[in-house]
């Protein structure tokens, strides 16, 4: 019954693709609604509070495309009095090349501080008195450029917002400020231990792969950018076929398409060749390279990666249950039972080509370390997890099995997705993410479509393909003294006692 | 406490926090829509816990937090940093969950999807977020926590080696080195009262005797705070508190300070040469003492207006800054805010400097002179007019960006009650609290005048500089006899290392 509930929501978010393709004619906007439910109320009655979440929570998207043809999702929460309307542009690292990497973030930036009709010290004089922000940011796969402000400003906001995008001013003044903005945090991350561990274990994990530009760019690469070249930019992959728009508050949908199409409809699709999309990852290296990092003073850094299945995937529940069983471990072993480590942590991400992490944050045992994480891994290999009895006294390390843990890992698996839509900002990036992994803007949703058909053989089956026998690329980070109590050797494998 | 960065970003959040949540009428507002003004429900319950109710029906899900006041603010020479263990060990087990393992077996039984702790300057809170159908096992689940904690001398070794790691980060890290070597120097009297992590020693030596001495004084109904914020029913929440917290009892609230900070008798001027800071620049600081709650309340609230006018990077006072001194990177990069505090406060300005040849720049100490006179005088003109020098409607805007700010805020009920009213709570109170909005739209420009006088017109208690450790060396050799700047670092900036 559950299953069947979930096709009908999924056939709703077939729908929702449809509207993409069937709402593009220019003029007074049709927005299309969606959400008929198909279920009888017997079936509705039955179902979790999550899948009813789920259920509520679709009739609430309105779709339509722009003229230029940018698909627009409008999500709406009557319940906020926040309306964040965020742009997307497909690429990210994908079509970024090394020596450039940054110019689309530089340009971005820059048109961020003002336009013709809304030069920097109007736009400023704007966002400053209605508390309202312009961000922007770069991914692996896209550009984000967002609007958040409260909703009794959006008519006043949302034309300034999208007048940066349609008519940027790009000045160089505007663009020298951000490029000093650029270097200093490029600067930054270098100096702080644990940025640094981050961006030299993903340069080592994304070697060969499109991700291993970062569209951030280096300080080498930023210095290659001019405003020429942004300009450059602007007129050649500004283009409206890498673009979405994704809109969440209390929005009418009437009035909003309206006021898009006035602002973002006048975007022209240049018809930028979109790259494909990343390709999975098959690392080449496995092991442990060691970084000496003398500010680090007496506390070392540990960070490992590897390939995980994207959100798509079967295994993707399965395997993301499993690192929360997994974090947990390492928890009441490396922290609670050896004090090795302040916070550590497992996890995967949400990518179409997808990568997890096991990272240790704050530790004075680099040296001993891994050994207590393989004996964690080796609890996950022997189908036991931390205990879940509440009366388990101190010091005893009592396990319980995965499969009787399996009901509650999925609860928790449950509240963590609705705490990641709390905001409507965070929805809005959930949206995103959903419609980059998979053209689905519901998937954030439907993420646990199958959630209760994972079974503890699948768990346990993809904790062992992606990380007992999964090559993990692993670095270390520590002061020259620390690292030399580092074994590169046991980095090898996992799990081994 | 679990989180990456948990500790730091508290401090990082009370940088930037410059109002509370403005609730025009005091109780429960009913009929309200969800998140609107009003709609945050406060009651005290006999034994002094006050229960505040943040409803937001958008996710099903609620954020139970318990607040103390106490902290850095309630240390001592000799207890300073155990606050902070203290919350480590909160999660090590109590007379109902007997270890971390079951502590943490329990959290996941409760689908708790969030939950942490964490111990600023001047409150101490923990919180989880679990399924609004399960609000009545959460409010249990923190009553053992916070009633019924136990402690031992093996669960408190342990702990201690993770607090320890903890804290060599933030030892080591030059921001923080930065602050403290400021605070240490402002606040020589009781510098332990400004700094939560304490020496290594303190927590190598702690006991349980002294944890048990905390929870006997602190961690009592007077001293506390019962927040709750997600898809919850405003009376429900009383209930449920009442049942689980309506027979804790307490030994009366404890007293936060016994006297206020009072700042050096000299002035502090100190140079902190950073072999990783940013090549070509240099940050300036400068520091005087401003209004505390718990002495100049009213004050508090004209602060908050004045530097909200003063805080746009377009606007006039930045501006003219950027004019008189020509060697500042960037109006972003200037920095003048004011964050409250119960005790201990201070007005905080910083800017980046652009460095040149060091052989022929001008000592640091100088240039950092310079820009404090175009600084005094920027304040003299504000103070001399203020209707002259912000534009018309300035003043009426500030006061409804600081409502504004709110409402935003307020959007993430989760992190509304873990980051902002657990703040204003611990730092002001429910009184200061409730009334903020209606106090910060009385103030006048005159008010500004007086205020000015009073706090700016001096020079500053502190002067502190960060630069790149090499161009000063190169700097100083240059200019000799420009030693008047102590040397700041790693082995001098926190108060045990005298």
């Amino acid at each position: 019954m559950r299953s069947a509930t979930m096709h009908g929501a999924a056939a709703l978010i077939a729908l929702a693709l449809l509207g993409f393709a069937s709402c593009a004619s220019p003029g007074r906007p049709a927005p299309v609604y969606l959400g008929e439910d198909f279920e009888s109320p017997e079936e509705q009655a039955s179902e979790s509070a999550f899948t009813q979440y789920v259920e509520d929570n679709l009739p609430s998207f309105t779709t339509f495309k722009l003229s230029n043809g940018i698909p627009v999702i409008v999500k709406s929460n009557p319940s906020s009095h926040v309306a964040h309307i965020l742009l997307v542009i497909r690429g990210g690292s994908l079509v970024a090349s090394r020596e450039s990497a940054g110019t689309e973030s530089l340009a971005l930036k820059t048109m961020a501080r003002g336009s013709r009709s809304y030069p920097h010290r109007e736009l400023q004089a704007l966002l400053d008195e209605t508390s309202t922000s312009i961000k922007v940011s770069t991914s692996l796969e896209a550009s984000y450029y967002s609007l958040n402000t409260l909703d009794k400003y959006l008519k006043r906001t949302l034309p300034a917002w999208a007048e940066t995008l349609s008519a940027p001013a790009l000045e160089k003044a505007d663009f020298t400020q951000m490029v000093t903005q650029a270097r200093l945090g490029l600067e930054s991350r270098a100096r702080d231990p644990w940025s640094r561990t981050t961006d030299l274990a993903n340069a080592a994990f994304f070697r060969g792969h499109p991700f291993s530009v970062d569209p951030e760019g280096s300080l080498e690469s930023i210095e290659n950018v001019k405003l020429e070249s942004v300009k450059a930019w602007y007129s050649t992959a500004f283009s409206a076929n890498r673009m979405f728009v994704v809109a969440v508050g209390k929005l009418d949908p009437w009035k909003l398409r309206w006021d898009l199409e006035w602002g973002l409809g006048r975007i022209p699709d240049r018809l930028f060749p979109l790259p494909a999309a990343a390709p999975a990852f098959v690392p080449e290296d496995e092991g442990l390279q060691t970084f000496p990092f003398p500010q680090a003073k007496g506390v070392g850094y540990v960070l490992g990666n590897f390939a995980a299945p994207g959100p798509s995937h079967p295994d993707y529940l399965p395997l993301r249950l499993s690192m929360m069983m997994f974090e947990d471990l390492l928890n009441a072993i490396v922290r609670d039972k050896y004090g090795a480590v302040y916070t550590p942590g497992a996890y995967i991400r949400s990518r179409a080509a997808n990568f997890g992490t096991i990272a240790m944050f704050k530790t004075s045992s680099p040296g001993k370390i891994k050994a207590y994480i393989d004996e964690a891994a080796a609890s996950m290999a022997a189908g036991e997890v931390a205990t879940d009895d509440p009366e388990a006294k101190h010091g005893e390390n009592r396990r319980t099995s995965l499969e009787d843990a399996l009901p509650m890992y999925k609860a928790l698996l449950e509240g963590q997705l609705y705490e990641s839509w709390r905001s409507n900002a965070s929805v809005a990036t959930r949206i995103a993410e959903s419609m980059i992994a998979s053209g689905n803007s519901a998937d954030y949703l439907l993420q646990a479509e199958s959630l209760p058909d994972v079974t503890a053989a699948q768990v346990a089956a993809a904790f062992r393909k992606y990380v007992l026998e999964g090559r993990i690329s692993w670095v270390a980070l520590a002061t020259p003294a620390l690292l030399q109590s580092v074994n590169a050797g046991d980095y090898i494998r996992m799990g081994k006692r | 406490m679990r989180a990456v960065g948990r500790l730091g970003a508290i401090l990082l959040a009370l940088a930037w926090l410059s109002s509370p949540y403005l609730s025009s009428e005091e109780g429960v507002a009913k009929g309200t829509p969800p998140r609107a003004p009003g709609s945050i429900a406060h009651r005290t319950l006999a034994n002094g816990l006050e229960v505040f109710v943040v409803p937001d029906h958008s996710v099903p899900l609620a954020t139970v937090c318990i607040v103390f006041r106490g902290g850095a603010i309630a240390q001592d020479e000799k207890n300073a940093g155990l606050f902070h263990l203290y919350e480590h060990m909160m999660f090590d087990g109590n007379e109902k969950y007997p270890s971390q393992a079951a502590f943490r077996a329990g959290l996941n039984r409760l689908g708790a999807s969030d939950w942490n702790g964490a111990t600023s300057d001047e409150f101490i809170n923990y919180f989880i977020s679990i399924p609004s159908e399960r609000l009545g096992e959460g409010i249990e689940f923190w009553s053992w926590a916070i009633e019924k904690p136990v402690f031992n001398e093996a669960k408190l070794e342990v702990e201690k080696k993770v607090v320890l790691d903890e804290i060599r980060g933030v030892h080591a890290d030059p921001n923080a080195i930065m602050e403290n070597a400021v605070t240490k120097r402002v606040f020589p009297f009781a510098p332990w009262r400004k700094n939560i992590d304490g020496p290594e020693s303190n927590v190598q030596g702690a006991t349980v005797a002294q944890l048990e001495a905390i929870r006997d004084s602190w961690y009592i109904p007077q001293n506390a705070a019962l927040m709750i914020g997600g898809d919850v029913e405003s009376e429900a929440v009383f209930a449920l508190a009442q049942r689980w917290f309506g027979e804790w009892k307490g030994r009366g609230a404890p007293t936060l300070v016994t006297a206020g900070q009072e700042p050096a008798a000299s002035r502090v001027e100190i140079v902190y040469p950073d072999d990783s800071f940013y090549k070509g620049l240099a940050q300036v600081q400068f520091r005087w003492r401003a209004p505390d709650v718990i002495k100049q309340a009213s004050d508090t609230y004209i602060a908050d207006v004045l530097f909200n006018l003063i805080a746009s990077p377009i606007g006039r006072f930045k501006i003219d800054l950027m004019k008189k001194d020509p060697d500042l990177l960037n109006p972003e990069y200037i920095s003048f805010h004011y964050p409250t505090s119960r005790d201990g406060s201070t007005f905080y300005f910083s800017a980046v400097l652009k460095l040149g040849d060091p052989a022929t720049d001008a000592p640091l100490g100088e240039r950092a002179e310079r820009l404090r006179l175009a600084l005094d005088e920027e304040l003299a003109l504000v103070a001399r007019d203020p209707v002259a020098f912000f534009p018309a409607g300035a003043l009426r805007s500030a006061k409804n960006k600081l409502v504004d700010r709110n409402a935003i805020m307020l959007e993430d009920t989760g992190r509304f009650i873990t980051d902002v009213l657990s703040f204003w709570w611990a730092v002001a109170g429910t009184d200061y609290f409730l009334g903020y909005e209606s106090n910060c739209l009385k103030v006048k420009e005159d008010q500004l005048v007086r205020f000015l006088k009073r706090y700016l017109a001096d020079r500053p208690e502190a002067v502190a500089i960060r630069v790149d450790s090499a161009w000063l060396a190169a700097n100083e050799t240059a200019k000799p006899g420009q030693g008047a700047y102590e040397k700041v670092g790693a082995d001098n900036a926190f108060w045990w290392q005298k």
